[in-house]
């Protein structure tokens, strides 16, 4: 189980209610947190996950932190979530 | 038949609807020769349309069966709709407003996100309530 | 009915307050294609009629409130060009929104140049071909919405629409802007003290002519097009729904977390999450918004919003235009996390009409040489001016004595630049400033272009000269795609931001096409999708309003002319190289916890060097060369430069 931070601002506030949580989870990378939380919430694969391309839509964004890393625009879905990181959906 | 209706909290006081209007006959654009009309309130507080139309568009811009106006309004302060229907959008955006306030400043039905219904657990998709 | 349709030749209203006459000229029609209109032609005004060494305050200097083809054309979105020099001597241009513009245009009057001054306060008044100067001593040392509200009632018709400047621009307070409709605020870079000097308070316009596009149906259809790419439901721009919606003020959430939240006077570049969602926009929202509003024909939702405090001690305070400064200059920058104290500080601002930058930033300043013992309570009028200062008497107050020049107020009035060299003390070395002026809140170190923009910029700081300041979604344009609007550039490199390479190229064609948008001129807010790089559709709309078909890289050359006028003004004025540099702390020091590198010589000199090589400036004083000069038909200026035994080469 992996321990991340997860921030939610601007068009996903009226998803999810709230700004923040700690969050426990076994996703592997971020589309499959993206698929977890909508689960939980509803709208976040319409939100982020252009249905033709696969990629992330352009009018979203998902910043990716870790604590030793600067944190950077997710433009890959794929990429790998560690334990500890900070992810901002908006 | 279909009329427009003003949500006057959501008009901004752009003015596109008015300068617009008045164009469609003549093609220029000024404040007057319109069918609407924005009063810009003192002390910027309060901007309304005065809409004297039955919403047929001498030239509707936007395709044939949407007024000019109301497809121009960026807020959705303009809707087109038979009285009933316009009851219950009415009602709809009030809930809407009351449960997230980003409905302050634009229609529920003109933001392209999905977003959770007063009393619904999950969100569900911006397109279900296409007027 | 019938409107009168005005026709298209370009008026200039000329105005002399020394003599109280007025008399319109007409400008030429090439100016249109030279210039396009409202900053370009408002900027050659200013070089044409402001001669080298001319005293900024004295009855010599002109104002020129300018508009473009499109103001009163849905385009336009009401924007106006306000220029003169400077009270630091460079070229001060800035626009506004709001509504003015249009109305002037339907008083069929393009341009206003006011030179001289009076002996006692006025205001212009402008019905159609209607022109007086009155008596305004009754306005005199009236706040902004005051002004408002007192000289709408005289007018009786509500549909006047009136610039008007505070008692800080009355009192030449440093960079006191201009506004109108009560919270638009433009000309931070000296406008409004150059009104002030004027005497004059305001000008009050209406007018009642249609205004008809050379090629209506040509205009609806390139209108169309642009509302798909700035339209939040079909426009592919990340910021389009967030900025259009929510507003400016998400930012400080979205900058705290990347390292671009200037805190604590940009000690640090991040602040706290919890205090920057406290203010950010989904809390505005919730507690304070009233109702959105728009500039003239915008088609963003809700760009600007009323509000009102409904809580604590300031309930019932109202304003508006919590924007992209504010977060900063009130919030994070001086460590407040009160969202009620920020915008009554941010209201307090516009009804007195002073510039929140300078306010915000000198303030911080302020704030730091107190916590290191620079300044002490007998220099603060006993105020304890901490970071996250919690006495809102104080703050209240000092905001009041910055407009009077009252008590420590007058030593912030100045400006931190002003300031520190007033105090000493080494307290230069906390001053943000370029060239005179506070800077804008982007952050530079992350962020190269705007490191490199913001140090350029020839009215001092001012990112709408390149705005949007981080780099857009670069799939949107394919290499084929670039190479057919003649842009060059590496995309991969240039929109790496923190890559000081392809910079100087990038920051070049921001500004032209921003001096496109602001010459034709329409609103740098609505770049959205790919209308910041390509600008065919701009054409599109101005060739169906103007009728002028020169062809896209004309229209392009025109930017780059506007550009170099800029640089013009500023060079006969003695600008060089050296006055383009970052302020001290982002060339001193990195960025702590994040890494990100200060703008030594090393960094940033290429970058200069770049953006000069790629415009055709030479690189030792950025004097546009002969051949750029000569390419862009500016041969006058030349001769001009030359006579006073500039070097060009």
């Amino acid at each position: 189980m992996k321990s991340i931070e997860l921030r939610y601002i601007a068009c996903v506030y009226p998803i999810t209610g709230k700004f923040d949580e700690f969050y426990e989870t076994n996703a592997g990378t971020v589309r499959d947190l993206i698929k977890e939380l909508d689960g939980i919430y509803g709208g976040f694969i319409e939100t982020f996950i252009n249905q033709e391309t696969g990629k992330l839509n352009l009018n979203t964004m998902i910043y990716y932190g870790e604590s030793d890393k600067p944190t950077k625009g997710v433009l890959d879905l794929d990429q790998q979530i560690s334990d500890g990181a900070k992810v901002l959906f908006w | 038949m279909k009329k427009i209706f003003v949500i006057e909290d959501l008009c901004n006081g752009c003015r596109l609807c008015e300068t617009f209007c008045s164009s469609l006959k003549d093609g220029v654009f000024s404040e007057k020769g319109g069918r609407i009309s924005v009063i810009k309130m003192p002390g910027e507080e309060k901007d309304v349309p005065i809409v004297n139309c039955d919403g047929r568009c001498i030239r509707p811009l936007f395709g044939e069966n949407t007024p000019t106006c109301v497809s121009l309004c960026p807020t959705g302060a303009l809707f087109y709709a038979e009285q009933e229907k316009a009851v219950e959008t009415r009602l709809f955006y009030e809930f809407a407003k009351k449960e997230h306030s980003i409905f302050k400043v634009i229609a529920p039905w003109k933001w392209p996100f999905p977003w959770r219904r007063p009393g619904a657990k999950k969100a569900t998709s911006a397109s279900e309530e296409a007027l | 009915m019938s409107i009168k349709i005005r026709d298209n030749k370009i008026k200039l209203l000329r105005i002399d307050l020394s003599t109280g006459k007025n008399k319109i000229d007409i400008l030429p029609d090439s100016w249109l294609k030279k210039y396009l209109g409202c900053k370009g032609i408002t900027t050659r005004l200013v070089y044409d009629e402001v001669p080298a060494g001319t005293d900024p305050f004295g009855p010599d200097n002109v104002i020129v409130f300018g508009t473009g083809p499109m103001d009163g054309m849905p385009i336009g979105m009401g924007r106006t060009s306000i220029a003169c020099k400077s009270p630091r001597g460079c070229i001060a241009e800035g626009s506004a929104g709001g509504f003015f513009g249009p109305e002037l245009r339907r008083a069929d009057i393009d341009f206003i140049i006011i030179k001289g001054k009076s002996d006692h306060p006025v205001y212009i008044f402008i019905e159609d071909s209607k022109v007086e100067i009155r008596d305004a001593s009754y306005l005199w040392g009236l706040t902004t919405d005051e002004t408002d509200a007192k000289l709408r009632k005289e007018l009786k018709d509500p549909n006047f629409q009136m610039r008007y400047i505070g008692p800080a621009a009355e009192n030449l307070v440093h960079s006191a802007p201009i506004f109108g409709n009560l919270n638009q605020a433009g000309g931070r870079a000296g406008c409004g003290e150059i009104m002030g000097s004027k005497k004059l308070k305001a000008i009050a316009v209406r007018g009642h002519h249609g205004i008809a596009p050379k090629d209506y149906n040509a205009f609806v259809k390139a209108y169309k097009e642009f509302r798909k790419k700035v339209d939040i439901k079909t426009s592919r721009d990340m910021w389009s729904p967030i900025w259009t919606t929510y507003g400016a003020p998400i930012l400080a959430p979205v900058f705290n977390d990347v390292g671009n939240l200037m805190t604590r006077n940009a000690q640090e570049m991040s602040w706290d999450w919890k205090k920057a969602t406290g203010i950010s926009a989904e809390n505005f929202l919730d507690d304070q918004v009233m109702k959105s509003k728009a500039c003239w024909c915008c088609p963003t939702p809700s760009c600007q919003k009323l509000y009102k405090i409904n809580s604590g001690k300031h309930k019932g305070f109202k304003s508006g235009n919590y924007w992209a400064g504010q977060p900063l200059t009130f919030g994070s920058l001086i460590d407040n996390d009160d969202l009620n104290l920020l915008l009554v500080l941010s209201g307090l601002c516009n009804q007195y009409g002073l510039d929140i930058f300078h306010v915000g930033y000198t303030l911080c300043w302020a704030m730091e040489c107190f916590e290191k013992g620079l300044l002490t309570k007998k220099d603060t009028d006993g105020l304890e001016l901490k970071f996250g200062c919690k006495d809102h008497d104080g703050l209240v107050d000092l905001i009041r004595k910055i407009a009077m020049k009252e008590g420590f107020g007058a030593l912030l009035s100045l400006g931190c630049a002003e300031a520190a060299k007033k105090i000493g003390k080494g307290s230069e070395k906390y001053c943000l400033s370029v060239k005179g002026q506070e800077i804008e809140g982007i952050a530079e170190r992350n962020l190269l272009m705007v490191g490199l923009g913001i140090a350029v910029s020839e009215v001092g700081p001012d990112h709408t000269r390149f705005y949007p300041p981080y780099p857009c979604n670069p799939s949107l344009m394919s290499k084929e795609e670039l190479e057919e609007l003649g842009l060059d550039l590496d995309l991969k490199l240039a929109f790496d931001s923190r890559n000081p390479k392809q910079k100087g190229k990038l920051l070049r064609w921001f500004t032209i096409s921003r001096a496109i948008i602001e010459s034709i001129p329409s609103c740098v807010f609505l770049i959205r999708d790919t209308l910041g790089f390509d600008m065919r559709p701009w054409y599109e709309l101005y060739k169906a309003a103007t009728g002028i078909d020169f062809g896209y890289s004309e229209f392009v050359k025109c930017g780059e002319r506007v550009m170099n006028l800029d640089r013009l003004f500023n060079v006969r004025e003695g600008f060089r190289r050296e006055d383009d540099r970052p302020p001290y702390r982002f060339a001193h020091e990195d960025v702590p916890n994040f890494g990100y590198k200060k703008l030594e010589p090393a960094l940033f000199d290429p970058m200069l060097d770049e953006y000069y090589e790629a415009n055709g400036w030479d690189k030792e004083t950025s004097i546009p060369n002969e051949k750029k000069l000569k390419d862009l038909g500016l041969d006058d200026i030349l001769e001009n430069l030359r006579a006073q035994n500039i070097e060009v080469k």
